[in-house]
């Protein structure tokens, strides 16, 4: 999961602060690292939808292979970052953070190809 | 401990489990041979064809595909289909079947095993069937266990539900769909159960497979998100579901759309709205779980109620907004018939029209599942009784599954796995129970010996025959039974009960094979080209009149001769005997299915436009009336006046075709628009010369047909079969002479016509 | 050519020409009274078109001759018509008469009970009335005897199949609008923007790197390296390559990455347990 931005409008911004402190103590740097990604995702994804919606939609299959490829990657890292969490630990007993990359790995593979397939 | 029989005491575990697998091999071995050999019923009594209707248009587009590679199909033009205005069959096809026998073809072919393609075709069915058994093994395993997992197999490959859709030569796409259906689902559970993307990608893989080939993937694209929700709304939301639905979403939605025929429906239409939302609902929820293992209870509490509120909303007024706007297209007209089942009657005769279409009659649930049905309630309430996620999706699937199955006769299909899976696991259990050696102990001592079960399939789990200790994994009867008597020791003593039980269990899977073996082999091998009677000294008659009418066409008529003929025959015409057809089973186009509809249910006089203008050259109509074939275009005929009375309101009136006092008739009794139509005069045209002036009885309705018959002028009869169930009639061209072709006809037959004195151009202003 | 104007030569010298005695045409009132006597020239029409009014009747006389004969020789022609157009509305009528043997012949026409040859007429219309005569061995003769008003009719009806004797329109076929490209700036400034989230990922990436201290070991390296083929293969897909290759060369990738990937993930395995 992404680290909040930004304060939500109505939340209360001490909770916000005290997130953002426990976010930074307790997250190691691999997970940053997966987040740092998410992030980028996050914000490649706005984008291309803010151009969608404000501009045009023309290439209607180029748009939905390219904001298709950046919400399956985030789902896919969301996914990879949920199962090496040693937080989630006993959830996942059969998946190592091995097994997780190796299922990353595949599943990127195979979401690129749909996405090279449909861009046109 | 107490055993009711004596138990090998002396086998290693290995042994046991090694037994145990190698008895799982033998047995699924032996139900693939049995699922496929049941469905050869149609090859051995008939021959290898392909059947019914749609199936031929699928094996005319595998012949395609087969013969010009992938790319030329997917961009094939077909001008012969809907004439005039043809078909873009590559992108209004599921190509999975035709792309799967293809693939099948060629990798014979390059092992240098030359198969024909319509053989392929023909065995396509029975071999996934097979396949379809095993999935259903490893989905069941998931259920319960092992030896489940063999029944539910074993009953799905010979269950009459399944087979009436895939039996050798019914080359239809729910062929392979049923596989793919299980095998999704199965993914579906194993990706829930280890939190696995690798799983969810498969899932989304076969999904895709699913896209591709039936357009009942729909079913999956709403039976996993409601999963999904059920679990959710449970407070089951765990990071395995956040895993697999995520994968399983993404991938299997972006598959699904560079299928041509969907398109860009699975972010555009209703239909498929239900994913999407329970997709961004599990982001919301996952965030939500983050947050709340990084801050206090209190702090979350406030940042959930807004964050929750906010994207509610958010989500909600898009909803709206969009289908307002017309982004999202609102629920279809098929859709709204599974919920209103005289929606489509009312205004969608076209779909109203096809039998599948009909709901379920009762006696049909037995047919098909026979005693499956009874066990199905008791399977699904012993997945109550664990309730693990997997269960739940079970459950969700059989009430849906049920609700579905009552409205359509065609969706008994999907109904048929999640009865074998349920039925499997209540039977299961009832083994369990009563071949489980153990007896209820005087001490409080658990019995965990593993036995080697009688059924021959799987070693089994322990099972507690104590009271006092339900803390097993094992019967859940024996539990249930537990609770309703607290305090006595319950169990079961002695041989004799297990006998009677063992014994009757034994006799219902007995009575199960016979009644699929003749079900199969009665009412679900007939091709429906190809028809059999039973001559008097019972020896078999194969009546071939279809075949023989579409060969005639083609050797006698040109290539480019147009025929006419009610859309059910569209296909098989295309199929056999080459040549362009006006309507086929692609009921695309509602008017042009109501031009051919007013065509045949108007006069000669009214239709001979019509047929002029669409090029027709043949007319062909099947009657039935002299063998008795109920299946006939008489039959059929009030649902070509009413398709035409849709868009013809003025000039086609459904009463018209009653009698005064509202009944069908085609005696002499019947009305004047039946015995003008087309249909009528074109069925029984010289019918009552058959019979030497004899009074002609039409044996489909057991009316007299009137002795003087009807006469045709602007048509011309090319071609009766044998058993006069294909009629063929060519349609004249305009007179030489510029007369119109019944005064033309009048001529010929040497009638003097009535001299009129000509009209003045000039009228008198009086 | 010159073999029909020798046929034409022959035909006009063994022709001779034919014309009329006394042609005269009469108008009478209900009573049958004499309203207007014409006697008819050759050469010109009578200046005034003569009128029948809805009551009244009209009749014309005349005998066909050979011209210049003498005595004068009637000849009986084969057809004799009685051609009425009307040059305003395009209609006419041909009316057939009877000639006696001497070429005499008469034309009775009564509007109170008009024969079914005269066309319908406007009330602004005026018939040209033209005799047609043919007879073998005579040239044909077509003599415009008189112009001729009557009562105004009913327009004629169309026929049923008229509709179908015109032109059809041309068919024309309607394009989806071709789509509208956006103006070029905009599409630089969106492709810039869908770049820029790339210096925020760097930029996090340089604050939390991690390291990957084994990146470049032999048993991991290969792993990578067939990842980023696959990649590659893709975009290759997306240039040029058909689904077939694909798929083929997929396979292959496939199998080696299996391989790759299982050592490598193995052996980072073992040195994650190991590190425990």
């Amino acid at each position: 999961m992404p680290p909040k931005p930004a304060p939500t409008a109505a939340a209360p911004s001490s909770a916000v602060q005290t997130l953002w402190k426990a976010y930074n103590e307790q997250t190691s740097d691999r997970l940053k690292f997966i987040d740092a990604f998410l992030v980028f995702l996050m914000f490649s994804g706005i984008v291309q939808f803010a151009y969608c919606v404000l501009v045009t939609t023309f290439p209607y299959n180029a748009f939905l292979s390219g904001f298709g490829s950046t919400v399956g990657q985030f789902v896919l890292s969301a996914s990879l970052r949920s199962q090496v969490n040693p937080e989630n630990k006993n959830e996942f007993k059969e998946v190592s953070p091995e097994r997780a990359f190796a299922d990353f790995a595949l599943g990127s593979i195979v979401l690129h190809f749909f996405v090279f397939n449909f861009l046109g | 401990m107490p055993t009711a029989f004596p138990l090998p005491s002396d086998l290693s575990p290995a042994t046991v489990t090694n037994t145990a697998s190698l008895l799982r091999i033998v047995a699924l071995a032996l139900i693939s041979g049995a699922a496929i050999a049941s469905r050869l019923f149609a090859v051995i009594n008939f021959e290898s064809i392909i059947h019914e209707f749609d199936p031929w248009f699928n094996y005319r587009a595998t012949r395609v595909l087969a013969a010009k590679g992938f790319y030329e199909f997917w961009n094939w033009f077909d001008p012969t289909a809907w004439y005039p205005l043809g078909r873009v069959v590559g992108g209004t096809v599921y190509p999975g079947l035709m792309a799967t026998s293809g693939v099948i073809y060629n990798f014979l072919h390059a092992l240098n095993l030359p198969v024909d393609i319509r053989n392929i075709c023909v065995m396509l069915a029975p071999g996934f069937s097979a396949l379809t058994a095993w999935a259903t093994y490893m989905f069941t395993k998931e259920m319960k266990d092992e030896s489940a997992g063999l029944l539910a197999a074993a009953f799905i490959g010979i269950v009459p539900g399944y087979i009436s859709r895939s039996v050798a030569g019914s080359y239809d796409n729910e062929a392979i769909a049923i596989f793919l259906l299980m095998f999704t689902f199965y993914c579906w559970i194993k990706a829930l159960k280890l939190g696995s993307a690798l799983f969810g990608t498969l899932a989304a893989v076969f999904y895709f497979y699913m896209v591709a080939a039936w357009g009942g993937y729909v079913f999956i694209t709403n039976m996993i998100p409601l999963h999904g929700l059920v679990l959710i709304l449970m407070g089951r939301f765990t990071s395995r579901l956040y895993v697999a639905y995520s994968s399983w979403y993404v991938i299997g939605t972006l598959s699904s759309m560079q299928v041509p025929f969907v398109g860009f429906q699975p972010v555009s239409t209703s239909e498929h709205m239900a994913a999407l939302g329970v997709f961004g609902l599990l982001q919301i929820v996952a965030f939500v779980q983050l947050v709340r293992s990084h801050v206090s209870s209190k702090q979350f509490q406030d940042l959930l109620f807004v964050v929750l509120v906010t994207a509610g909303l958010v989500g909600f007024a898009a909803f709206i907004g969009l289908t307002y706007k017309g982004a999202i297209a609102p629920w279809t007209g098929r859709f709204y018939s599974l919920w209103d089942t005289g929606y489509a009657k009312k205004h969608i005769p076209i779909i109203a029209s096809v039998s599948e279409h009909q709901p379920t009659a009762w006696p049909s649930f037995f047919m098909d599942l026979q005693f499956l049905i009874f066990l199905f309630p008791a399977g699904v309430i012993l997945c109550f009784h664990q309730l693990r996620d997997e269960h739940v999706f079970v459950i969700i699937y059989a009430v849906m599954a049920s609700y579905f199955a009552g409205v359509m006769v065609r969706l008994m299909l999907t109904l048929t796995p999640v009865v074998c899976v349920a039925s499997a696991v209540a039977f299961s259990t009832l083994l369990d129970t009563y071949v489980d050696a153990a007896e209820p102990d005087d001490a409080e001592a658990p019995a965990d010996s593993a036995t080697p079960s009688e059924s021959g399939a799987a070693a089994k789990k322990t099972k507690k025959a104590a009271a006092a200790t339900p803390s097993s994994s094992g019967s859940a009867l024996s539990d249930l039974v537990a609770a309703a008597v607290p305090n006595k020791k319950k169990g079961i003593y002695g041989l004799d009960t297990r006998f009677a039980i063992i014994v009757n269990a034994i006799g219902m899977l007995a009575f199960f094979v016979f009644h699929c073996t003749w079900a199969t082999s009665s009412a679900y091998s007939s091709p429906s080209v190809v028809l059999a009677s039973q001559n008097p000294d019972g020896s078999q008659h194969i009546i071939d009149d279809f075949r023989e009418a579409y060969y005639w066409l083609r050797q006698n008529t040109p290539e480019t001769a147009v025929v006419m003929s009610w859309w059910d025959y569209g296909y098989q015409i295309a199929g056999m005997a080459d040549r362009p057809t006006l309507v086929d089973n692609n009921t695309w186009n509602n008017t042009h299915i109501a031009t051919v509809g007013k065509a045949m249910s108007s006069s000669e006089e009214v239709a001979y436009p019509i047929l002029r203008k669409h090029d027709v050259d043949y007319v062909l109509v099947i009657f039935g009336g002299l063998l008795g074939y109920s299946g006939d275009d008489i039959n059929k005929f009030l649902w070509m006046v009413r398709i035409a009375q849709g868009v013809w309101p003025e000039e086609i009136q459904e009463p018209n075709y009653f009698t005064p006092q509202g009944e069908y008739r085609v005696d002499e009794h019947a009305s004047p628009a039946m015995k003008n139509s087309l249909m009528y005069k074109m069925s029984y045209y010289r019918f009552s010369e058959l019979f030497g002036g004899g009074p002609s009885t039409d044996r489909v309705r057991n009316q007299q047909i009137p002795k003087v018959g009807p006469t045709l002028d602007y048509l011309d009869e090319a071609y009766t079969t044998d058993n006069w169930i294909v009629r063929i009639y060519q349609v004249r061209s305009e007179d030489l002479l510029g007369r119109d072709l019944k005064s033309a006809n009048a001529f010929a037959q040497g009638k003097k016509r009535k001299r009129s004195k000509p009209m003045s151009r000039r009228r008198p202003i009086v | 050519m010159l073999f029909s104007l020798l046929l034409l030569t022959a035909a006009t010298a063994q022709a001779s020409v034919l014309t009329l005695n006394a042609p005269r045409v009469t108008t009478y009132n209900a009573n049958g009274e004499g309203i207007r006597t014409e006697l008819l020239k050759l050469t010109e029409k009578p200046r005034v078109p003569l009128a029948v009014g809805p009551t009244e009747s009209l009749k014309v006389t005349f005998q066909v001759v050979e011209e210049g004969s003498d005595p004068i020789k009637g000849v009986q022609p084969l057809q004799t018509f009685l051609r009425f157009y009307d040059p305003e509305t395009d209609e006419e009528g041909i009316q057939p008469l009877r000639t006696t043997p001497a070429g005499k012949s008469k034309f009775e026409l009564n509007m109170a009970k008009p024969p079914m040859s005269i066309p319908p007429t406007t009330n602004s219309s005026v018939l040209q009335v033209t005799l047609i005569v043919g007879a073998p061995n005579h040239s044909p003769l077509k003599i415009d005897l008189f112009d001729l008003t009557l009562p105004e009719s009913h327009p004629p009806t169309q026929h049923p199949d008229e509709a179908s004797f015109h032109l059809l329109p041309t068919i024309e076929h309607t394009f989806r609008a071709p789509q509208k490209l956006p103006p070029r700036p905009i599409s630089a400034l969106f492709a810039g923007l869908t770049l820029a989230p790339w210096a925020i990922l760097i930029g996090l990436w340089s604050q939390v790197f991690p390291g990957a201290p084994h990146l470049f070991s032999p048993s991991i390296f290969p792993f990578t390296a067939t990842l980023g083929a696959f990649e590659v293969l893709l975009v290759w897909y997306w240039v040029e390559l058909k689904l077939g290759q694909v798929l083929l060369y997929g396979g292959i990738l496939g199998v080696a990455t299996l391989f790759t990937g299982k050592t490598a993930l193995a052996s980072i395995g073992a040195r994650r347990v190991g590190r425990k």
